[in-house]
């Protein structure tokens, strides 16, 4: 592989989803920026998710109460779809960066509301904001129901405060972690906060007699402040900049931090007043992006690897077996493990998840069988009906795949192969030991089997 | 770990703990030494295993050991408390549940202790911060990235021979519990997802191909590593599996499944100390009654079973089962006949040799509260460093970073 078709698969890696027979044909023998150009243009297409209808209202517009158990089924339910159905858009999606942008601040602002409905509002507001403008996102997510009733703001009344958002806004979604604000911080602003509620209509609703309206003392500074105040008083501080940067260089350049990296990121993203979509340009076309320890060093998330299996040979499984992959691999897209979000990096690693991981390619052979858990039904798994260990037929096509590798001959294929899929260090790989277990006996075989082979490497799992 | 006689193993651990001097002969081609090396590779828990019980979602330790004496206990829970067929008696202030009776019945037998009010300061009514916290051991300002489990693995094993089978989790997923700093414990809900490797010459092969090296700095080294470390406790595993089978009858519950399979393995003679298994479900806002006996149900005749078939091995001696959750609840039930998140709770310990059973302090005092929800009494790292100390015979300070004063139960 030459150094521009190196660095194009890199690119393709870091704003979508890794090359494809399709995304190569398109762009080899561009130079980068022009690719970088037509990858930002594509991800000016927003197209919501509407796959969870507004749930049955009265006459008034209010939503119909439904029974805590009842409501928490449903919207279980509803929240499976909404990850299959994004799953789909991922796979397909022309706007690749705005879909994975889409996924890093469904990280950020990790949410497991119980409410179908609300969630796939929430992930609306996520995706068009997605490379828009932080300050702006900020100030919405604050307000989005999914997100108040997540974090208690419901609760948070003038006569008991509750301080779950106050407390998550300034350590998850601005600051960081005991930087830059103190216990005193978390509770004035909590009673900022107070009032900002959700209606019976599922929106937004600030309710004044909840609300205090007392003076604060927060920052340094004194004063009858709103919630609106309070996130001002965040976005004035530089450390934002830096947490925002330093994370979105973990996801989206390598998960080891540069902190001068960092610092020139957090700059940048300062003098545009939070521009997103300007940061990722500038990371983007920055040479250092293109460094060989930014290359090939970054351990695939759950999601990514599902993905890009469906976009290089349309991997299918049926609708609870997804979920159940994504269970087992660690990351299920409307059910972070918690505020936090997913850890990126060696987190997703464990013994389960790595067998799994490296097995799948196997299972995709021949639209073969997969080993996977047999996911009960989620009212039995309250129950504690114990998961079955059963095949799972796998459907796959390798068609695009093998007519990609036309032109290379039986010698050639396992390198070629290898140059296409791997963008780690792949000195470790036994080329001997692949060619020794794949199907010579046709050549589609050939070429099925070897990038199977491939793609059972660790070094798969890299990029 | 039963190979060689005790005698054995003091002299050998006094050899490899001067391993400086380890003569010449040891080194060499001496196949019985070499075997009998290896096996001090293992944590030296004197032959004690360790079975942790997590109840996810936070249990109400008030409905499982009932302060059935208490007038403000029944003030607060009008239709939740417990009383009269509905409970079974401990002493004259708290009784056991009565769908604990498989806990009751090894209560009789001076097999149970019950540790009441255990907690931490400033205690988080978050489940995810609070189980972070229980799991990491860490104080409630800290945020760490290993766990209790995880940093006893790195301070008792040899990192030259890493088996993360040592620390065995019944899940899909590993818990914060069991991570350590250089080594991992190993998740396995599934004994057929392991066999995944082992009939599977592209991934076997690739595994065993490793060799250790000094520098895992990037992930390709970090997979190698991580899938040469799976395929070696996934043969031993797989040795050990379906050995034995438990005699007993368990639920036919994941739980009572999961324990099952840990009562096979430790039948079959796996050398784990320490595993780990979880029970979900204790979440409970509303209709509480019913959904928090049906899993204590689950729990005290899984216990009874596994106590069962450890009793008919003689192993019973040399296991101790620790149930704990993240939180308790509040005092006073909520609107919905259910309770919320609170903090100080109760923690339960069953085996052969407690050198103390039964309650081991006061009930939790219910008049005073703080917000209304129990104060805690012992900090929970004080029963780590007990049972790190006193069963595993590890050095709990280095693993907690911290010296917690130990309890005498154990």
């Amino acid at each position: 592989m030459n150094n521009n078709e190196k660095k194009l698969h890199h690119l393709l890696h870091r704003t979508g989803f890794g090359p494809t027979p399709e995304l190569i044909d398109r762009f080899s023998g561009m130079a980068i920026p022009d690719v970088q150009k037509e990858i930002f243009s594509d991800a000016e297409i927003i197209q919501d998710l509407t796959i969870i209808p507004r749930p049955d209202t009265n006459d008034k517009g209010e939503v119909r109460p439904l029974k805590v158990v009842v409501l928490v089924l449903k919207s279980q339910k509803e929240k499976e779809l909404l990850n299959l159905a994004w799953i789909d858009r991922m796979a397909v999606a022309q706007a690749m960066l705005r879909e994975k942008m889409t996924m890093f601040w469904h990280n950020h602002f990790a949410t497991s509301a119980n409410f179908g409905w609300l969630m796939q509002v929430q992930h609306n507001l996520l995706r068009k904001h997605a490379l828009g403008n932080f300050a702006t996102m900020l100030h919405e997510i604050s307000k989005d129901p999914a997100m108040i009733l997540w974090l208690n703001n419901q609760e948070n009344k003038k006569d008991a405060p509750n301080e779950n958002f106050a407390r998550e806004v300034m350590e998850l979604f601005t600051l960081g972690e005991g930087n830059g604000y103190s216990e005193n911080d978390i509770k004035q602003a909590a009673r900022a906060f107070t009032g900002w509620a959700v209606n019976k209509k599922g929106e937004f609703e600030f309710r004044e007699k909840d609300h205090d309206d007392g003076e604060k003392e927060l920052f340094g500074k004194k004063g009858n402040f709103g919630g609106e105040d309070i996130i001002n008083m965040l976005l004035e501080k530089e450390q934002v900049s830096i947490f925002i940067a330093r994370k979105i260089y973990k996801w989206f350049v390598n998960h080891e931090v540069d902190e001068e990296r960092v610092d020139e990121l957090a700059k940048k993203f300062r003098s545009s007043k939070y521009d997103i979509s300007d940061l990722m340009q500038y990371i983007f076309s920055s040479s250092w992006f293109y460094d060989e320890e930014n290359i090939g060093c970054n351990i695939v998330t759950p999601v990514e690897l599902i993905v890009r299996l469906k976009k290089l040979c349309k991997l299918e499984v049926d609708d609870q077996q997804m979920l159940a992959l994504q269970q087992v691999l660690g990351q299920t897209l409307f059910l972070p493990p918690n505020v936090a979000g997913w850890k990126p990096g060696r987190a997703w690693i464990n013994s389960t998840s790595l067998v799994q991981r490296m097995h799948l390619p196997k299972a995709m052979l021949d639209s073969g069988t997969a080993r996977l858990n047999k996911r009960p039904a989620f009212e039995e798994q309250n129950n504690g009906k114990p998961a079955a260990d059963e095949k799972v037929k796998v459907k796959t096509e390798w068609k695009l795949l093998v007519d990609h590798f036309t032109k290379k001959s039986d010698a050639e294929l396992t390198e070629a192969i290898i140059d296409f899929l791997i963008l780690s260090p792949n000195d470790r790989i036994d080329r001997q030991l692949i060619e020794k277990n794949i199907d010579a006996s046709n050549r589609e075989r050939r070429v099925i089997t070897t990038i199977a082979a491939v793609m059972q490497t660790p070094e798969f799992q890299i990029v | 770990m039963s190979n060689y006689s005790r005698k054995d193993f003091i002299k050998l651990a006094g050899l490899v703990s001067a391993s400086m001097l380890l003569p010449n002969f040891l080194r060499g081609n001496n196949k019985h030494a070499a075997k009998l090396i290896n096996k001090l590779s293992l944590p030296q828990t004197n032959g004690n295993r360790l079975v942790v019980i997590q109840f996810s979602g936070g249990n109400d330790g008030l409905n499982t050991i009932v302060p059935f004496a208490d007038d403000l206990y029944h003030s607060n829970r009008p239709g939740l408390g417990l009383s009269g067929a509905e409970i079974i008696k401990i002493n004259d202030q708290l009784a056991f549940n009565n769908n604990l009776a498989g806990l009751a019945d090894l209560h009789n037998e001076a097999h149970v202790a019950l540790l009441n009010s255990v907690g931490y300061p400033n205690p988080n009514r978050s489940h995810f911060r609070s189980m972070d916290i229980w799991q990491s051991a860490s104080d409630e300002n800290k945020y760490l990235q290993t766990g209790w489990i995880g940093r006893w693995l790195d301070a008792t094993c040899d990192p030259k021979n890493i088996k993360p089978h040592l620390a065995l989790e019944m899940d899909e997923t590993l818990s914060l519990a069991l991570k350590g700093e250089t080594m991992n414990g190993l998740a396995m809900r599934n004994p057929g997802r392991l066999e995944l490797i082992l009939k599977d010459p592209l991934m076997e092969t690739i595994g065993e191909a490793w060799t250790p090296h000094d520098d895992d700095h990037h992930n390709v080294e970090y997979l190698h590593k991580t899938l040469a470390e799976v395929s070696k406790s996934a043969g031993y595993l797989h040795e050990h599996l379906f050995k034995h089978n438990a005699k007993a009858i368990y639920p036919q519950h994941a739980f009572g499944q999961q324990m099952k399979l840990v009562a096979e393995l430790i039948l079959a003679d796996c050398e784990t100390p320490v595993y780990y298994v979880s029970l979900p479900g204790f979440d409970t806002h509303a209709a509480q009654k019913d959904h928090q006996n049906k899993q204590l149900k689950v729990y005290g005749d899984t216990m009874k079973a596994f106590a069962q078939d450890m009793k008919d091995s003689g192993l019973w001696n040399n296991t101790l089962v620790m149930t704990f959750s993240e939180f308790g609840r509040r005092v006073k039930q909520n609107a919905s006949k259910g309770t919320d998140h609170g903090t100080a709770n109760v923690m339960m310990f069953a085996g052969g040799s407690l050198k103390k059973n039964g309650a081991l302090n006061a009930a939790p005092d219910l008049s005073d509260l703080d917000n209304g929800d129990l104060k805690f009494k012992v900090d929970f790292r004080q029963v780590y460093a007990t049972v790190m100390q006193n069963w595993l015979g590890a050095n709990s300070e280095i693993i907690l970073g911290n010296s917690f004063p130990t309890l005498d139960f154990v």
